[in-house]
């Protein structure tokens, strides 16, 4: 098991590395370059040489990247990541101020998902072809065809603006901060443009998954003993069907976290993907380089945490 | 070797007793498949609604020239007309007038061409690339395959979306292409997977093997034995990769960073009705609504055709 | 124009973030926003009418107002030059002159007369005290003014003197008169109501003590220091080891003087930091200090205004003073009893720094503050339905325009063709529906509220068959496409507009089909700004110049319209940034300029720009469009003590010494 762990962190490290390079190039292949900004008026070409010369940009590609890249890992340093172009902030304490509140939306999401659709996608499967069964596939069918970004702007605007029922932008109201009620009721339209595509998603998997293991055999012999169907259900089918759902969950962190950056703009919610979105915007290419980053690392943990948990779930699968 | 034997053997029968030829008609592969597809009748809904949004992407502005463009200050969020004015001119806008009094249903026509031709020419290059480095890492495997497959992690490590915002943002300049590459190159992964998949499968083929040691080329090989059964899972991947597509411009162009004005996308509709929504409510149902049909068709279609090529993969 | 320096945005953004951080989690923290009494409208302390500490006498009314900056003010000198930061000014500093809400200067702290030449001006002040109780003086005004006049001014570059004012002198403690080179009306229009007076006695306590502490300084030493650090600064290869080395002599010396180091971090990129960039920075103060202690007089003080400490704590003679000064989070201001006009009827002013305008908005319509100014369409969004909020909406300083290329050649060089376009369009419909009403169709360039505006000015009725005559009278035919031709060639030309900017794409888009009924082919062309935009206006002198540009520009208070429309300010080959890009020159246009410049008298003015408006409206030189509309908001029971605001007005904020919110 820990050589397996080894193994996978071991494997991680060269697709960490690919992003890294990605990201670069493509920072350093955009338009403009790092020391544009200096470009006043006032400025003399020396200093703009000087510059050049500080920033490395006259040496060769690949030691600028390498250069980049040992500073970029030291991560304990406030100004490994670079500071923003727009407001001069160290990036690292831009990320380390808005992450929360991202994951706090991407958590509950997930929550939300885990918790409606795996009971919804149980409910399909232990009923099927009842009008239970074909009422949740028919909405899920019509939940996932629905994009993310088109719900949240239809929820933002029957919820918002016509009926009123929900405020229309940021994480909480000012003179309320930090009030728990006040978030959660800033959170219901995000969470749930981001939650009902991924639940109609689930749904339809978990009652497959649900199906398939209903119908082996080890299920009948275990009916065949007399246990309740009960019994059976949850204790034995369910279980193996959830393994499958690990995995899932591995995979949605990373759309979760890309997902919000569009919920978070409709929104206006403070979290690392508008900030993300609003770099781009404003050209602030050491941010965009830092959520690009983000972003790869999210996934690559994400993938490992589902292979581990799938491991650890399984004890069937041989850790080869 | 033992079919050899069965074959010897039956020919053998024949030549005994010709009666027992069995005429059974046979049907091929693709008339079994086609049989099973017609046969799921949300699966044939889904192909025609798309059909019909195809020829009404074409049809409609073409019938309705600078319609969707002309704006006409009297018709300044006019509400719907159908018929005929006093000079015998033909009105037909059963959608109403835009914010800037263009006809609504020649500009969602117009819009819905844009974001189909963008999706289909996006899914075009994650085809190519998807067979491309599928293929090579299915074929050779090893080391070849390890590699691409890293490859593969990397890119489906980056947040896609994001990658698509920023390559549009700083190279796009309102550029169509860069906006289909940019989506191409983001897109693809699936597509790989699913060619290593099958290709890892089909090498193992006897007549794959038979092939190879007849020195075929491969190239050859991939391309005349190998890629044609391949095509199934490819052909699913494509219809769902094409409302995939069209998903993510629509959410680029809304976010201001795709089209823009005067060219009409189904997400800068979205973006003019929200801003004029107080003067205009129904502007933001049309671009929406088309979204979700071709989103929900192509699903329909795509689930169709994977279980129509392929009934195992239930 | 509009947009400010990167680098400024970007230093106070910066601040600005900090502060909202710390704001918020100062917040969170329990420790509250805590301004002082009712800033929390429906949570004030119970206090009854007549509340503690309300020395006006104003019974039942709040004793404090909370007003919104979107970043962190600085230095609250005459050297400010953000929005925030003038903002406070204008409760802490008074100056000669000052704007009402009819956008005109009037008296404030002195009344001026010209004399017959209006070279001489003198101006009779009025009694009044600074914060710290001292009497202000002539001599007062003249320093302030001298600071301005001199050589090594360090004011903000707009209230800089020198070439436009001569000198000060003081008659009596009660008169001062002013010198100018020539006749220059903006001199009551912009100069006076913007030089803030400040106390003599205070800047040069300051500045002794800087003089205290520099006095060992030898200039030459001070000199030698700064071009230790700029020469391996501003060589070839700038030498970073020579800058460092250089670093500790240069940071000494400014210690020894008293002066503030500029922060490191403000120096430091990609985690590396720059000495030679920050040694730039201390060389130019060590400059500074140089000439301080080179020059001598009033030319020594103004060399070093902006680094000495006293703009931290300002003093002025302002209806307000600075209580409390919390970096990132809010600034107190507490009633000045002795202001020249009355003791001020709303005892505390605080201002709290909400860089996000949607959440200021919401604050507002939830009563935490009473003010947030020029809110965006999203922010009003969130006032739009609330009771608890009014809005000030006048157009703001910003209109936008066709802009036609009026040079020989081009096609709308013929006045015909730029009549007739001007009848072609229903001008406010299709403002209207292009800005979703949130702008003002205009006919010229003056807002509507300021005093030089002239009603009588009006827009022209739609009349497509008045145009088309007009057309044809120029020798066009029209063709069988219903686009005119002459000599081979059709009515067409491309418009220029900012990609990006709706609005304005829209207003093209309806004109454009609008003149097609006209039988003009107008074709719109979206376009990058920095990358098509500007190089095309540049290339205007140009035989491939562009043919028209719909696009806008930032009115000054002031209605002189010299460098927009005056013939020397047509831009060439050789000067292309010149603003009169279109190429207008008309010789009486140049005399009323000229002669507006000359005079200070606003009823002679007045009659000037009417008639120079009236002249545009006819030519047509520019087609005027629309200016947006600006939105403040505001508690909607802030008043003056007196009376309403006008708030149809720029300028509608003004007397801040009687504004109030009655207690409700």
């Amino acid at each position: 098991m820990a050589g397996y762990m080894a193994r996978r962190l071991v494997q991680a490290v060269p697709i960490l590395l690919g992003v890294a390079v990605i990201s670069f190039g493509l920072i350093y292949l955009a338009p403009g370059d790092p020391i544009d900004r200096f470009r006043t008026p006032t400025i003399r070409p020396e200093q703009l040489e000087g510059l050049v010369r500080l920033y490395g940009l006259d040496k060769p590609l690949h030691e600028q990247f390498w250069s980049w890249l040992s500073t970029y890992v030291q991560v304990w340093r406030t100004e490994a990541w670079g500071y923003s172009f727009l407001d001069g902030q160290p990036v690292l304490h831009k990320i380390a101020e808005r992450l929360p509140a991202t994951l706090l939306l991407g958590g509950t999401a997930l929550l939300v998902t885990v918790a409606v659709a795996i009971p919804l996608g149980i409910l399909a499967a232990v009923k099927q072809y009842s009008w239970a069964d074909r009422l949740i596939s028919s909405l899920a069918t019509i939940g996932y065809a629905i994009p993310s970004f088109l719900l949240g702007l239809y929820l933002l605007f029957f919820g918002g603006v016509v009926l009123g029922w929900f405020p229309l932008f940021g994480m909480e109201s000012f003179g309320r901060e930090g009030d728990p009620v006040d978030i959660a009721w800033h959170l219901v339209l995000p969470v749930s443009s981001l939650a009902v595509q991924q639940i109609a998603g689930w749904s339809r998997y978990v009652r497959a998954s649900m199906l398939e293991v209903l119908h082996q055999d080890f299920v009948r012999t275990a009916h065949a003993k007399g246990l309740t169907a009960r019994r059976v259900t949850f204790k034995h089918a369910l279980r193996n069907a959830l393994i499958p759902i690990i995995t899932l969950i591995g995979l949605t962190i990373p759309s979760l976290l890309a997902g919000a950056a569009i919920t978070e703009a409709i929104f206006s919610y403070p979290g690392v993907g508008q900030m993300g979105v609003q770099a781009v915007t404003n050209r602030d290419y050491p941010v965009v380089l830092a959520f690009v980053m983000i972003g790869g690392i999210g996934v690559i943990i994400g993938n490992l945490v589902a292979d581990i948990a799938y491991a650890v779930a399984d004890p069937r699968i041989k850790l080869g | 070797m033992a079919h050899l034997d069965t074959v010897a053997r039956r020919i053998g029968e024949l030549e005994a007793d010709p009666e027992s030829l069995d005429r059974t008609p046979v049907r091929t592969y693709w008339e079994l498949a086609r049989g099973r597809f017609l046969r799921n009748r949300l699966a044939v809904a889904g192909l025609m609604v798309l059909v019909l949004m195809v020829v009404a992407s074409i049809a409609i502005p073409a019938l309705t020239g600078d319609a969707w463009r002309t704006a006409l200050l009297a018709k300044v969020n006019a509400p719907p007309e159908v018929g005929t004015t006093a000079d015998g001119q033909l009105v037909f806008a059963p959608l109403g007038y835009s914010d800037i009094g263009q006809n609504v249903l020649a500009r969602v026509a117009k819009a819905t061409g844009t974001s189909l031709s963008i999706g289909v020419a996006a899914v075009v290059i994650i085809v190519v690339l998807g067979i491309g480095i599928g293929s090579v890492a299915g074929y050779f495997g090893g080391w070849v395959d390890n590699l691409l497959m890293r490859f593969v992690d990397i890119v489906l490590s980056l947040p896609g979306l994001f990658i698509i915002l920023a390559l549009v943002s700083f190279w796009g300049g309102g550029s169509i292409w860069v906006i289909i590459i940019a989506i191409g190159i983001t897109g693809w992964t699936l597509a790989a997977r699913l060619v290593r998949a099958e290709f890892l499968r089909l090498r193992e083929a006897d007549y794959v093997q038979a092939a190879r040691a007849l020195g075929a080329s491969p190239l050859r090989i991939i391309g005349r034995h190998m890629l044609p059964p391949a095509m199934a899972p490819i052909i699913v991947a494509a219809t769902l990769g094409v409302a995939d597509s069209v998903v993510v411009e629509a959410a680029l162009s809304f976010l201001g960073f795709g089209i823009s004005q005067p060219e009409a996308s189904l997400g800068n509709m979205l973006t003019e009705a929200q801003t004029y929504f107080f003067r205009n409510p129904w502007l933001v149902v049309w671009p929406g609504l088309v979204l979700v049909m071709i989103v929900m068709s192509a699903s329909f279609l795509g689930d169709g055709v994977r279980d129509a090529l392929d009934p195992r993969q239930r | 124009m509009e947009e400010r320096t990167h680098m400024q945005r970007r230093r106070w953004r910066y601040a600005a973030l900090v502060a909202t951080v710390s704001l918020l989690l100062a917040a969170c923290g329990g420790t509250g926003v805590s301004p002082s009494g009712g800033a929390t409208g429906s949570d004030s302390p119970s206090t009854g009418p007549g509340s503690s500490g309300d020395p006006g006498g104003a019974s039942g009314n709040r004793d404090s107002i909370t007003w919104v900056v979107d970043g962190q003010p600085g230095k609250i000198s005459n050297g400010a030059d953000d929005d925030p930061t003038a903002d406070l000014a204008a409760f802490i500093y008074d100056a000669l002159y000052e704007y009402n809400d009819a956008i005109e200067s009037v008296p404030n702290l002195g009344d001026c007369e010209p004399d017959a030449t209006e070279l001489v001006w003198t101006c009779t002040l009025v009694e009044a005290t600074f914060h710290n109780g001292d009497p202000m003086t002539a001599e007062d005004v003249k320093f302030s003014y001298d600071l301005g006049i001199s050589e090594n001014c360090t004011y903000n570059p707009s209230i800089c003197l020198s070439g436009f004012v001569e000198s000060a002198e003081v008659l009596d403690d009660r008169t001062i008169q002013f010198t100018l080179p020539q006749p220059y009306s903006p001199f009551t229009t912009l100069i006076l109501p913007s030089l803030g007076i400040e106390s003599q006695a205070v800047i040069q306590a300051a500045y002794d003590e800087f003089t205290g502490a520099a006095a060992s300084l030898d200039p030459a030493e001070v000199r030698a220091a700064s071009d230790a650090i700029a020469e391996p600064a501003g060589a070839d290869e700038p030498d970073a080891a020579g800058c460092e080395a250089a670093l500790p002599a240069a940071e000494d010396l400014l210690t020894q003087a008293g002066v503030e180091l500029p922060r490191r971090e403000d120096h430091t990129f990609d985690g590396a930091f720059d000495p030679c960039s920050f040694g730039t920075t201390l060389s130019t103060d060590l400059l500074g200090v140089a000439n301080s202690l080179e020059s001598e007089g009033i030319d020594a003080v103004a060399a070093v205004y902006s680094l000495l400490p006293f703009n931290r704590d300002p003093v002025g003679t302002g209806p307000y003073q600075l209580e409390e000064f919390n970096v990132g989070q809010s600034v107190v201001l507490t009633a000045h009893e002795d202001y020249h006009d009355g003791v001020p009827a709303t005892p505390t002013m605080n201002f709290v720094i909400i860089t996000d305008l949607v959440a200021a908005a919401s604050a507002l319509a939830a009563g935490q503050v009473d003010y947030v100014e020029e809110m965006t369409p999203d922010a009003f969004e969130a006032v739009r339905n609330s009771d608890s909020v009014k809005i000030a909406e006048y157009p703001g300083f910003l209109h936008l325009e066709l802009q036609f290329n009026v040079r020989e050649g081009r096609v709308f060089s013929d006045l015909n063709l730029r009549r007739a376009m001007q009848l072609c369009i229903d001008k406010a419909a299709t403002v209207d529906a292009a800005t979703n009403g949130t702008a003002l169709p205009t006919e010229s360039e003056t807002p509507p509220a300021s005093w030089a505006f002239n009603p009588d000015v009006q827009g022209v009725e739609r009349d497509v068959d008045a145009g088309k005559a007009l057309i044809e009278e120029s020798g066009w035919t029209l063709g069988d496409d219903g686009i005119y031709t002459k000599d081979g060639a059709q009515l067409a030309a491309e418009v220029l507009v900012r990609a990006g900017q709706s609005d304005r794409i829209n207003f093209m888009q309806l004109f454009a089909e609008q003149v097609r009924e006209c039988g003009v082919d107008i074709t719109v062309n979206p376009a990058d700004f920095q990358t098509v935009l500007l190089p095309a206006l540049d290339r205007a002198w140009a035989d491939d110049g562009f043919d028209a540009y719909f696009g806008g520009w930032s009115a000054s208070v002031d209605p002189d319209p010299y460098s927009l429309w005056h013939c020397d300010q047509v831009s060439t080959e050789e000067r292309p940034e010149l603003f009169n890009y279109i190429g207008y020159c008309n010789p009486e246009v140049d005399q009323i300029i000229e002669d507006g410049l000359a005079t200070s008298d606003q009823d002679e003015r007045r009659e000037l720009y009417f008639r120079f408006q009236e002249i545009l409206a006819e030519e047509q030189p520019y087609l005027f469009a629309y200016a947006p509309l600006v939105r403040d908001g505001m508690h909607s029971d802030m008043a003056f003590t007196d009376g309403e605001f006008n708030l149809t007005s720029p300028t509608w904020l003004w007397q801040r010494h009687k504004i109030v919110i009655p207690e409700s």
